[in-house]
């Protein structure tokens, strides 16, 4: 397995932890990236690469679960996993509500680290899959003239032709045709793969 | 001569009435003995039932003094009980730190070895075979950790409604006894109409105490009144809040971010537990325990408690 572009980002205020992590992570060719305070894992550059975070609990600045949120409010997608000291079970069933990977405690022997590490960034490989495919869709809807757009939020919401027609007072040629630049400009063979298109952008809603 | 005769005329009635009057005087006298006697009966009787009556009185009293010390009794189990589940409380927090600050070296000593012992790869057995060592030794303490954790895993607490005002007048009555031996005025102020909270009954309690008897202690070497407030009070639509408030020597501003940790105190002979246990407490309650300096004197604790928001 080619792990040289995996990241695994360490936040623990130990420092002795970190290298150590750092350390075995290497032994077994994960590049790493160690932070004793999670507002330096905030402040730091995240490349658009799979990765995850092995996260303490316990730290000097805001504790684990308030980063955890913290990443979900700035949409910030990297797999957490929790590494604790402390044996608590409410903070576990907290921080994997909240979608955690796994939930550690210290000390962990490697192949445990090691499995959640390979679970969190298969895990990352999908989301960034996922989010490359919606950033693919939104660029494509930018495509979109204003009429194009609308005629495929029509589509979208599941509206036949014959109905945005008459809702829009064209005749069913003109939408026809629009409806045909959306598709070749949205790369959609099929009406249903616009649809999923749309619902992907969350334009169904709107 | 006349004058003798006179006397002597004179002094033979008074010899006859003599003679009368000693046997007159007898009888009176003989009645006198007897109503004095009479009268010494009576009161004799009157005593006796006095007496009766003070026997009865005094076992009553001596009843009152055993029911009395029932009571006290009950209330020093009481206190004991909440004593014990602090201490047992506190080592259990206490051991769990140490398990945690004992855990970060095993968890560095566990990967730099295994980390060790990868890079070596199939080279240099006997480095290989002490880095087994090590990491077998440090498992070995892996273990002797999580049997302690298991050991103390804490009690769920026993989450019931219940009634802010009984619960501070309950814990008030047990610390009555240091409050006055301390000359604390107590003071409590709850208002009417607060609804019922959720939450554990001891450990809130627990909670209460240690706030009292923390103000107790900043109130020890103060000249002037000891006063403490206990007050509760509707906070908004989801909380109430419960404030313990002293005119004690108040918290040092340099001290406040520290009072919640473990081990942070100011007391000589402090673990410093109480606040720290006290905070985890409350925020297992969902609810937030804070402290402020009053701004004449002392200092005010304060915690909010989910209003029991089930059953209704």
């Amino acid at each position: 397995m080619n792990r040289r572009r995996d990241t695994v980002y360490i936040v623990d205020d130990d420092i002795s932890v970190c290298r150590a992590l750092s350390l075995l992570l290497k032994s077994h060719g994960f590049k790493s990236q160690t932070f004793m305070r999670a507002s330096d894992f905030l402040a730091c550059k995240h490349p658009k690469s799979s990765s995850c975070l092995v996260l303490d609990i316990r730290l000097p600045d805001i504790d684990g679960l308030a980063l955890q949120d913290a990443m979900a409010a700035r949409k910030l997608t990297i797999p957490i996993i929790f590494i604790t000291g402390h044996g608590d079970i409410p903070m576990t069933v907290r921080a994997m509500k909240a979608g955690a990977i796994d939930f550690l405690p210290k000390p962990f022997t490697e192949k445990k680290l090691l499995d959640a590490i390979n679970r969190a960034i298969e895990k990352n490989k999908t989301q960034n899959k996922e989010e490359a495919e919606i950033a693919r869709i939104q660029r494509r809807i930018k495509t979109l003239s204003p009429r194009e757009l609308e005629v495929f939020c029509f589509v979208a919401k599941g509206m036949l032709s014959k109905q945005i027609a008459f809702k829009r007072g064209t005749s069913l040629q003109t939408i026809k045709v629009h409806r045909g630049r959306v598709m070749q400009k949205m790369h959609a063979k099929t009406v249903t793969e616009l649809i999923h298109f749309a619902e992907k952008a969350g334009i169904t809603t709107t | 001569m006349t004058n003798i005769k006179q006397s002597k005329l004179k002094r033979k009635p008074r010899i006859l009435k003599g003679k009368r009057t000693r046997s007159g005087e007898r009888v009176r006298l003989e009645g006198l003995v007897q109503r004095q006697a009479d009268k010494l009966k009576i009161k004799n009787r009157q005593l006796r039932s006095g007496i009766k009556k003070q026997i009865k009185s005094e076992k009553q009293i001596h009843i009152d003094a055993i029911s009395i010390r029932k009571k006290d009794l009950e209330i020093i189990k009481q206190r004991e009980e909440l004593l014990h589940v602090t201490r047992v409380g506190k080592l259990a927090e206490f051991v769990s730190s140490l398990a945690h600050e004992i855990s970060q070296p095993l968890t560095a000593i566990l990967s730099y070895s295994q980390a060790a012992e990868r890079m070596l790869a199939d080279r240099e057995p006997k480095i290989r075979e002490i880095l087994r060592y090590i990491i077998d030794d440090d498992q070995r303490a892996t273990a002797v950790i999580q049997r302690l954790r298991a050991l103390l895993k804490k009690n769920a607490p026993e989450m019931k409604p219940i009634d802010v005002g009984v619960l501070i007048s309950d814990t008030i009555v047990l610390i009555l006894t240091d409050a006055i031996i301390r000359s604390v005025l107590l003071k409590l102020k709850i208002d009417r109409d607060l609804p019922l909270v959720r939450g554990d009954r001891i450990q809130l309690q627990q909670v209460l105490l240690n706030l009292i008897s923390n103000s107790f202690d900043a109130m020890n070497s103060i000249s002037g009144p000891r006063e403490i407030l206990v007050s509760a009070s509707r906070k908004d639509k989801d909380n109430v809040i419960v404030n313990v408030s002293d005119s004690g020597c108040g918290i040092p501003a340099q001290s406040i971010p520290k009072l919640f940790t473990h081990f942070f105190t100011s007391k000589p002979d402090g673990l410093g537990m109480g606040l720290s246990i006290s905070r985890s407490i409350i925020e297992a309650h969902g609810g937030r325990l804070e402290i402020e300096n009053n701004s004449k004197r002392g200092a005010t604790f304060y915690f909010t408690i989910p209003i029991n928001k089930r059953d209704l």
